[in-house]
C-alpha cells in the first residue's frame, strides 16, 4: 500500500479517526479494505451474444466474520481435511466518498442521473451520521498516512463476492485493514442493521 | 478464448462498451499528483459488455 503524508488538515481533528494495520498477509480478514472490486449484476445469453453488466466499486470493506474466514483459510490449505468450513463468498459493503454521500451524488454514474440519492444536510443529520448514530451508515476517517478519503459505508448496499475471485486479486487490490477494535465496532453495527425491526 | 460446455466465447470479436481500465495500478499512481492521490475519491461506475458467442463446430 502506498503511504503518503498529507498536509490537508482534518476539519474536525481526530474525533472520528480510526486506526488501520497492514492486515494478515496470508488470508482475507474481516475489516480488510479492497479497491476496484467488481460486482457482477447479471450475465445472460441472448441471440448468440453474452451480455455482462458489472459495477466497479472503488472501495469495499469485508464484513464476513473473521472466525469463518480463518476457518476457510485453514481448511482450504489443508489436504487432509474435509471441505466443511470452506466459504462460497465473502460479504462486503461499499465505501463511498463521504462528500458525495452528503451531496447525494455518490451513485450518479450508476443511475446516470444528477443527485440520484437523497442528500444529507451536513449540520444535524450529517453530524449524527459522523457520530455513527444512523444505523444504515458507518462513517470512517483514516490516519494521515493512509491514502483514503473520509468514507461512508452504506450497509444497505452490502453484496457478496466469490471468495476465489477475491483470493485471486487480493494482493493487487488490498489497501489496508481496519484495526481490531474498529472492525468489531463495524461488525456489531452491521449486525444491528440487519437485525433491526421495522416498526409501523 | 474460453471453453464452456462446448461453447467458445470469442473475445476477439467483442463489442464492449468498456471505456475505462478497471484497476488503478501503482504505475498510474506514480503518474498522478501524489499529494492529491487518495483512494475512494471516485464514484462507482457500471460497465456493460456484449460479446458474440462462437459455437465450436468440432
Amino acid at each position: 500500500m502506498a503511504k503518503i503524508n498529507h498536509e490537508e488538515s482534518k476539519s474536525e481533528g481526530k474525533l472520528y479517526m480510526i486506526r488501520v494495520d497492514e492486515g494478515d498477509q496470508t488470508r482475507i480478514s474481516q475489516g480488510d479494505i479492497y479497491k476496484d472490486i467488481e460486482y457482477i449484476e447479471y450475465v445472460f445469453e441472448k441471440d448468440g451474444y453474452i451480455e455482462i453488466s458489472k459495477i466497479i466499486f472503488p472501495l469495499v470493506v469485508v464484513l464476513t466474520q473473521d472466525c469463518d474466514l480463518a476457518q476457510d483459510f485453514k481448511f482450504r490449505e489443508a489436504t487432509d481435511k474435509t471441505k466443511d468450513k470452506i466459504l462460497f463468498s465473502v460479504l462486503v459493503a461499499p465505501m463511498y466518498n463521504a462528500d458525495d454521500v452528503f451531496n447525494g451524488t455518490h451513485l450518479d454514474d450508476i443511475y446516470e442521473q444528477e443527485k440520484s440519492m437523497e442528500s444529507i444536510p451536513r449540520k444535524t443529520p450529517g453530524k449524527f451520521l459522523k457520530q455513527n448514530e444512523r444505523c444504515r451508515y458507518h462513517y470512517l476517517e483514516f490516519p494521515e498516512d493512509t491514502p483514503i478519503v473520509p468514507a461512508i459505508i452504506d450497509f444497505k448496499h452490502y453484496f457478496s463476492i466469490n471468495i476465489n475471485q477475491l483470493l485471486s486479486c487480493r494482493k493487487e487490490h488490498f489497501v489496508c485493514r481496519m484495526s481490531e477494535l474498529y472492525r468489531e465496532d463495524l461488525s456489531l453495527r452491521f449486525a444491528n442493521f440487519l437485525s433491526r425491526i421495522g416498526l409501523p | 478464448m474460453r471453453e464452456t460446455n462446448s461453447t467458445l466465447i470469442e473475445y476477439e470479436k467483442s463489442e464492449s462498451t468498456e471505456t475505462i481500465a478497471p484497476t488503478t495500478t501503482e504505475a498510474t499512481i506514480a503518474e498522478m499528483d501524489i499529494e492529491d492521490f487518495r483512494y475512494g475519491k471516485d464514484k462507482p461506475r457500471r460497465i456493460e459488455i456484449r460479446r458474440k458467442i462462437v459455437h465450436d463446430s468440432g
